[in-house]
C-alpha cells in the first residue's frame, strides 16, 4: 500500500493544528480544533484505501483489479455524519453558554472552588494575603475577567469604597481592567434574568435555584 | 429455540431505536410516550433474559446484518459475556427510566424537558446494547457514539449554567476520546485490511511486535477516557454531578462500564498475544487510590460517590490486567456488581435531595430519624460498595484478591494491598457521609438547612408527647420502588452469587480462546 506523501503531509497538519486549537481555553477554538481534528482522521481513514483509483464499478469492466477500496469510504461516510452532527450539537451548546455567562471561555467549576478554599480555612491558611489569581475568584489581588463572586460579598474594592463603580467609570484608562470585569459580572446577572424568563418553566435547574 | 436466538439478538438495538422514533412522535402526549418506552424496554429486558439463557445453552449467536456475511458484512455477535451485560444493562435502564418519569411528574419545577428526555434515552439504551453486540470495531465505535451522542443531551437537560459548563468539558473529552478510537481503527484497517473483530484475532498477532503496542495503546487510551481511568479519569467527578439524579445513576452505572467491556474485548480478543500486564495493574491501582483520595476531600455526597464510581473502576481493571481465567471471571462478576450497586446509590442520592434540599454534608442531618426507609436504601448498597461481608461488593473482591494471590507476582500482591486500603477508604468515606447525612442533628450541620432543623424539632416534640409523626415531604412511591428493585438486585446477586460466579466463570473461559470466537463467527454460521 503506498499513500500521497503530500496527503500524509496535510493529515498532519490537521492533527498538529486541531491538537494546538484543543488546547486552547475559548470554547470557539476549541470546536475549531474539533473540526481539524475530526477531518485529520477522516483523511487518515481514506487515506488507508492506498493511492485512488477506479471506484468499484463503472458499469462496464465488472472486474475487481485496479479498483480503489470501498470499505474506507463506507467508513468515512459514517465517520462524518457523526462528526458532523456532534459539531451542530456543540455549536449549539457554545452558543448556549455564550448566552448564559457572556464569554466564550470554559468556567471555573464552583464547586472545586469551594473545596479548594474549605481545604484552606479548614488548615487555617487563609491568613495568607497572597491569594492566588483564580482559586480566589474576585478575592484575588489582580482578579481575573469575569471572576466569580463566590462568597456574595462584592469585591474588595466596593467594600472599601461604596462609590467604587462611579469611580471606576469617569477614572482613566489605569482602570480599564476592573470595570471590564465588574461589566462582565453584570452582564451575567442579567443574562440570566433574561433567560430565565424567555424561556419559561424549563430553563430553570437545581444550580439556579439555589 | 434454535430458530429463534438470532432473530433476537437484534432486537435489543433494534428496539429502542423504533421507540425513540415512537417517542419523538407522541412528544405532545406524555402518557402514551412513556408508556411506549416502559414497554419497550421492558420486552428488551425479557428478550436479553432469553438470550442469556439461549446463549449460554447453545453457545454464542452470530447474526449477518442485511444478510452481508462476514467478513464483509456488519455482524452482531451475542456471547456470554454480552449477553450478561445486557441482561444488567436493560434491568438498571428499565429502574431508572421508572424513576426518572415519577420524578418528573412530581416536580413542579419541570427540570426535564420529557420530549426530549425519552428518545434520548431510548437513543443511549440502543447505543448500549449495540456496543455490547459489536461484532466489528467499527460497529462498536457507532455504538459508542449512539449512547454519547444521547448522553450529550441528557447530561446538559434543561441547559442551566451549570449543566452547560459540565457539559461542555463532558462533551470535549468524550469528542477526543473518540477521534482516537477512529484513529485508532483508522490504522488498524491500514495494517490488517479488516474492522472485524474475528479476523483481527489472528491478523493483529502478525503484526511487528512494535506496530501492535502502538495500536493497543491507541485502543487502550480511547477506552480508558471512556471508562475513567486514572490518569484519564478527571473529567467525570467534574460532569457527572451536575445532571439530574436519574442521569447520572444510569451513566454512573453503564457508560464506564461499557468502557471496561471494550477493554475486556481489546485485552482477550484482539490483543491476547501482546500483553500490557504491568502498565494495566498500575493503573489500576493508581486508579483505585487516587479516586479514593478525592472522595475524601469532597462533602457533596454526589460528588463523593462519583470520586469512588472512578475508584472502583480501579478493581475491575485489575480483574483484566492479571489476564487469567480467575480474574476475568472476578472482573466480570464486579462489574455486574458495581453497575447495580451505583445506580441504586445515585438513585438514592436523588431521593436524598430530594428529601433534604440538597446534596451537601456540610447542610444535612437527621434524615435517619425523618425518613428512615430512605436511609435503608442507601445504606445497603453503600455498605455493599465498600464490600461489607455478606454483600456481592465483598464477594466480587474476595474473587478479585483471590486471583491475585494465585498469580504469584508482587505487583499483584500490591494491587490487593491498594484494594484493601481503597475498599477500608470508601468504608471511612461512607461512614462519614452517613454520619453526617443521616444521624446527626440537622442543627449542627456547618450551614444548617431551616426546614430539615424545624421538621426534626417537631419529630422530636412528637416524640416526646407521644404522638404519631407523618412527615410532610414525603419520596414519590414509584421513585421509590424503583431504587428499591435495584437495592433487591444487589441482594439477589449475593444470595445467587454461585450460579452468577459459574456464568462468569464459563463466559471467561469463552473470552480466553479468541480462536473459537473467531471460527464461530466466520466458520459459515449461516442461520
Amino acid at each position: 500500500m503506498t499513500v500521497p506523501f503530500i496527503m500524509v503531509l496535510a493529515m498532519a497538519f490537521l492533527f498538529a493544528c486541531g491538537i494546538y486549537l484543543m488546547l486552547e481555553r475559548s470554547l470557539t477554538r476549541v470546536l475549531l480544533g474539533f473540526i481539524l481534528l475530526g477531518n485529520g482522521v477522516n483523511l487518515l481513514i481514506i487515506l488507508t484505501a492506498g493511492r485512488g483509483g477506479p471506484p468499484l464499478t463503472d458499469g462496464e469492466d465488472l472486474s475487481t483489479a485496479g479498483m480503489s477500496d470501498p470499505l474506507p469510504q463506507a467508513l468515512i461516510l459514517t465517520a462524518i455524519v457523526i462528526t458532523f452532527a456532534v459539531t451542530a450539537f456543540l455549536l449549539a451548546m457554545i452558543y448556549r453558554s455564550w448566552r448564559l455567562v457572556r464569554a466564550d471561555s470554559l468556567q471555573d467549576d464552583t464547586a472545586d472552588l469551594q473545596v479548594a478554599i474549605t481545604k484552606m480555612i479548614d488548615s487555617e491558611a487563609e491568613a495568607s494575603t497572597d491569594y492566588d489569581d483564580t482559586e480566589f475568584g474576585d478575592e484575588a489581588e489582580s482578579p481575573i475577567t469575569g471572576a466569580i463572586d463566590l462568597d456574595d460579598d462584592g469585591t474588595p474594592r466596593e467594600r472599601e469604597d461604596p462609590n467604587a463603580t462611579v469611580d471606576a467609570e469617569r477614572s482613566g484608562p489605569g482602570e480599564a481592567g476592573t470595570t471590564s470585569a465588574r461589566e462582565v459580572g453584570e452582564a451575567t446577572t442579567s443574562a440570566n434574568t433574561n433567560d430565565t424568563n424567555d424561556t419559561g418553566s424549563d430553563g430553570t435547574g437545581t444550580g439556579e435555584k439555589k | 429455540m434454535i430458530d429463534l436466538l438470532p432473530v433476537l439478538v437484534p432486537l435489543p438495538v433494534l428496539l429502542p431505536l423504533i421507540g425513540a422514533g415512537l417517542a419523538l412522535v407522541l412528544s405532545k402526549h406524555s402518557r402514551a410516550q412513556n408508556i411506549v418506552s416502559i414497554l419497550i424496554l421492558s420486552a428488551v429486558m425479557v428478550i436479553s433474559l432469553i438470550m442469556l439463557f439461549g446463549v449460554d445453552a447453545e453457545g454464542p449467536q452470530v447474526v449477518a446484518i442485511g444478510g452481508w456475511e462476514p467478513p464483509a458484512g456488519i455482524v452482531l455477535v451475542a456471547d456470554r459475556l454480552s449477553s450478561l451485560m445486557l441482561v444488567v444493562s436493560s434491568l438498571v435502564i428499565l429502574c431508572v427510566l421508572i424513576y426518572a418519569l415519577s420524578q418528573d411528574a412530581n416536580d413542579d419545577s419541570n427540570e426535564t424537558p420529557i420530549s426530549v428526555f425519552n428518545p434520548s434515552y431510548l437513543v443511549l439504551c440502543a447505543g448500549v446494547a449495540n456496543a455490547f453486540l459489536a461484532g466489528d470495531l467499527f460497529n462498536l465505535y457507532v455504538g459508542f457514539e449512539m449512547f454519547l451522542v444521547a448522553s450529550y443531551v441528557l447530561l446538559t437537560l434543561g441547559a442551566t449554567a451549570e449543566r452547560i459548563r459540565a457539559g461542555v468539558t463532558y462533551v470535549v473529552i468524550s469528542l477526543v476520546s473518540s477521534i482516537i478510537f477512529l484513529a485508532a481503527i483508522g490504522v488498524i484497517y491500514a495494517s490488517t485490511g479488516t474492522v472485524n473483530i474475528a479476523q483481527l484475532t489472528d491478523r493483529l498477532a502478525e503484526l511487528p511486535p512494535d506496530v501492535q503496542m502502538i495500536l493497543h495503546v491507541l485502543l487502550l487510551i480511547g477506552f480508558g477516557i471512556k471508562a475513567a481511568i486514572f490518569p484519564l479519569s478527571f473529567w467525570l467527578p467534574d460532569s457527572y454531578p451536575t445532571a439530574p439524579a436519574p442521569v447520572t445513576a444510569v451513566f454512573a452505572g453503564l457508560l464506564t462500564k461499557v468502557g471496561i467491556y471494550a477493554i475486556i474485548r481489546t485485552e482477550t480478543l484482539l490483543f491476547a498475544e501482546s500483553s500490557l500486564r504491568v502498565p494495566l495493574l498500575i493503573a489500576a491501582a493508581l486508579t483505585m487510590v487516587v479516586g479514593i483520595l478525592g472522595a475524601i476531600a469532597q462533602s457533596e455526597i454526589k460528588r463523593i460517590v462519583s470520586f469512588t464510581l472512578v475508584s472502583h473502576i480501579g478493581y475491575m481493571l485489575f480483574g483484566v490486567a492479571l489476564g487469567t481465567t480467575v480474574g476475568l471471571a472476578a472482573a466480570i462478576y464486579y462489574t455486574v456488581h458495581h453497575i447495580i450497586v451505583q445506580t441504586a446509590l445515585f438513585l438514592a442520592i436523588g431521593m436524598v435531595e430530594m428529601r433534604g434540599g440538597s446534596t451537601s454534608t456540610r447542610s444535612l442531618g437527621g434524615l435517619m430519624v425523618l425518613s428512615p426507609a430512605l436511609s435503608i436504601i442507601f445504606f445497603i448498597p453503600a455498605l455493599n460498595l465498600s464490600g461489607i461481608p455478606p454483600f456481592s461488593g465483598f464477594i466480587g473482591k474476595v474473587g478479585l484478591f483471590a486471583a491475585g494471590f494465585s498469580d504469584h507476582d508482587w505487583l499483584a500482591v500490591a494491587l490487593i494491598v491498594a484494594g484493601t486500603v481503597t475498599s477500608l477508604l470508601t468504608l471511612y468515606v461512607i461512614g462519614r457521609t452517613f454520619n453526617l447525612a443521616f444521624w446527626r442533628d440537622p442543627a449542627d450541620a456547618e450551614e444548617p438547612n431551616e426546614e430539615l432543623v424545624a421538621e426534626f424539632a417537631e419529630r422530636k416534640k412528637a416524640k416526646l408527647a407521644g404522638k404519631p409523626w407523618k412527615s410532610q415531604i414525603g419520596v414519590p412511591g414509584s421513585m421509590f420502588a424503583a431504587t428499591t428493585v435495584v437495592v433487591v438486585a444487589s441482594i439477589v446477586l449475593t444470595v445467587f452469587a454461585g450460579p452468577l460466579w459459574d456464568l462468569s466463570d464459563r463466559a471467561a473461559q469463552n473470552l480466553q480462546s479468541p480462536i473459537s470466537y473467531a471460527t464461530k463467527v466466520l466458520g459459515g454460521d449461516d442461520k
